[in-house]
């Protein structure tokens, strides 16, 4: 579902800086793969290539049987992107906004959609409310809605629990878990260990832009001799220095 | 298509919820002309007060021939009171008016100093003006007395000026050199403001990413956004033009209704200038894209747009001169166009070709600008480069490819 190969990105500032150094690396239907790594690592670059936002200097990304390069468009159409930084249109109700994606995103029966969602989320009381109004938590209701509305085969989350309290974060988690479990391919990054210890089938060190080790908690577990991957990551970055 | 409109309905929808752009866009124009009309009446209501109840200061200096009667006396008559000083006193608005009155030959020479930025000296010279028309009409007259000859023989000439145009065409006239003035700087505040909140505020709310990330490609978006803006641009000045006539027809039944106080619009012209207005109202969200693209914040780009306001208010300013009449250049000139299609839409002159090619001027350069502003916001810098390279970003992305890579 997500196949990256040798992907590499280059920013000019003025000098040239590399963010991604030809990372590889997959995600099957049905699976949560983390990148997990702390700040600066290259792991939003990596999800903000995925989701066609950047364009990749080298190597290769598909989505869903899509190039990023070549299908933009068809790309976006198969991936819901959500991260910390995603916000609202604050003077929208959280109906109209989750019905704003959902015409953005050619869904065939907007109104229905939006109802539907609304319904999942348990978001009636607040659907007219704008969204200006609403609790941190209902705020991240309408955007994991806003993100899902067209029902994407690929979720791609950026930190989504930054800034959010346990119970909002809990959530939050909780949702992604029925993601993998409704065969949904669910990439996430996260620097914090234990969301990744908790949710990821496999999970991929990233650091400096390249990706340490790749593998199940168990695999990473064999490689490294550690127990906790607060110590596989650390033992990880020092093999690296 | 549809989600050209989509895009419009939401930054419409949500754009007239933000109380500032209600007051900026719409509250502003639409109050303008009823507040204009009724502060000025107030001053002239108060001024005309002053000038009842405040006489004139005068101080007369020099000397005069004939004796009561004359010049001097006439300056010191109720209600003048005399004044003291000099030319500082008058600077300052001690004294209103100081009179020099000297002998020269067998005539008098008088100067009347005044400080022309003081209404309290202005109406003093005005008055005495009049007082001194006075005496030289009874000197006269007692000259031609006493050399037995008609009175009007001793005028050299007399100088009286007819205005031949009919009054609904001198009101037309007025009503075409002022209100299209209005009018543009009117679309102007009602179109920046929201296509600053449209533009900008994605990028403030956190909203650009996630907008980015779904199917809809960017023409809709930067479509549907300047139609929004522009919508607003024209339901603002068209507050303002309704808003205003109501004023002014208002104005003239308190007038006294007559025919010389009714307004006679050409439909025809009016109607034409509605396609430019139009496009101008597109140019305008365009140009105001173009130049807050580079800002990061709503602050930054709301400073960046007052130099949107202030170019096309010169250009307007530019257009109220006797040099710039509408012509087949003028024509091509953004704001100016404008100003003269409302212009001579309002005289009933408004001709087609020139309708015509400012429609397509201002047309043409919003496709130009939304075509750069299409090619800066496609750029990777625009949505995550630094927030202090914000000119630079831009200015990368208008460049060929295998340059705005570096």
């Amino acid at each position: 579902m997500i196949q990256i190969d040798g992907l590499t990105k280059r920013f000019y500032n003025p000098e040239p800086v590399v963010a991604v150094d030809g990372i590889s690396f997959s995600c099957q239907p049905g699976e949560i793969f983390g990148l997990l790594g702390p700040n600066g690592a290259g792991k939003t670059t990596t999800l903000r290539v995925l989701s066609t936002l950047l364009q990749p200097d080298e190597g290769t990304a598909v989505v869903a049987g899509h190039n990023v390069q070549e299908a933009p468009e068809a790309v976006r159409r198969s991936i819901g992107f959500l991260s910390a930084s995603t916000g609202l249109y604050g003077r929208l109700t959280a109906s109209e906004m989750i019905r704003y994606f959902a015409e953005l995103q050619e869904v065939q029966d907007p109104a229905g959609r939006t109802a539907a969602l609304i319904d999942r989320f348990g978001i009636s009381e607040f659907a007219h409310v704008r969204c200006d109004r609403l609790s941190t938590g209902m705020k991240q209701k309408v955007s994991i809605a806003r993100a899902i509305v067209h029902d994407p085969p690929v979720l791609v989350f950026d930190e989504p629990t930054l800034g959010l309290d346990v119970l909002v974060a809990e959530t939050l988690l909780q949702f992604i878990e029925s993601c993998r479990d409704a065969g949904r391919c669910v990439l996430f990054s996260t620097h914090i260990m234990r969301e990744a210890e908790r949710l990821c089938d496999r999970i991929g060190i990233i650091h400096q832009g390249r990706i340490l080790a790749n593998g199940s908690l168990e695999e990473l577990r064999t490689l490294t001799g550690e127990h906790y991957l607060e110590q596989i990551f650390i033992r990880l970055v020092e093999g690296e220095a | 298509m549809r989600a050209v409109l989509t895009v419009m309905k939401k930054e419409l929808w949500e754009t007239l919820r933000d109380p500032m752009v209600l007051i900026m866009s719409l509250g502003f124009p639409i109050l303008f002309f009823p507040l204009f009309i009724w502060g000025t009446t107030q001053l002239v209501i108060l001024s005309a007060g002053l000038a009842e109840t405040e006489p004139p200061r005068v101080m007369v200096t020099g000397v005069e021939a004939p004796g009561p009667g004359g010049v001097v006396d006439v300056l010191l008559a109720s209600p003048a009171t005399p004044g003291q000083g000099d030319v500082s006193a008058v600077h300052s608005g001690d004294l209103d008016l100081i009179a020099e009155v000297q002998l020269v030959g067998d005539g008098l020479q008088i100067m009347l100093r005044h400080n022309s930025t003081l209404p309290r000296s202005t109406r003093a010279l005005s008055w005495a003006e009049e007082q001194l028309e006075k005496v030289r009409s009874a000197r006269e007259a007692e000259l031609a007395q006493l050399v037995q000859i008609d009175a009007k023989a001793l005028e050299v000439w007399r100088i009286t000026s007819v205005d031949v145009a009919p009054s609904q065409q001198r009101m037309l006239s007025m009503l075409a050199q002022s209100l299209p003035v209005f009018l543009v700087v009117m679309l102007l505040v009602a179109t920046v403001s929201p296509a600053v909140d449209i533009f900008v505020g994605e990028r403030e709310r956190g909203t650009l990413e996630t907008i980015m990330v779904t199917t809809t490609s960017r023409w809709p978006l930067i479509l549907g956004k300047t139609l929004a803006a522009s919508a607003i641009g024209v339901i603002g000045a068209a507050g303002n033009l309704v808003a205003g006539g109501i004023t002014l027809l208002h104005a003239l039944a308190s007038m006294g209704a007559g025919e010389a106080n009714t307004l006679h619009l050409v439909p025809g012209p009016m109607c034409l200038a509605i396609a430019p207005l139009v496009a101008g109202a597109l140019m305008i969200s365009a140009i105001t894209f173009i130049v807050i693209v580079p800002a990061r914040t709503f602050k930054q780009a709301q400073s960046l747009s007052s130099f949107v306001t202030i170019g096309f208010i010169a250009l307007v300013f530019f257009g109220m001169g006797e040099d710039t009449a509408p012509s087949a250049w003028t024509a091509l000139v953004p704001g100016l166009n404008l100003m003269h299609c409302l212009s001579e839409g309002f005289r009933g002159t408004l001709a087609v070709d020139f309708a015509l090619i400012t429609t397509a001027t201002n047309l043409a350069l919003a496709s130009v600008v939304l075509l750069a502003v299409h090619r800066i916001i496609a750029h990777e810098g625009y949505l995550f480069g630094p927030e202090d390279q914000g000119w630079r970003d831009a200015l990368k992305s208008l460049l060929p490819q295998r340059w705005s890579h570096r």
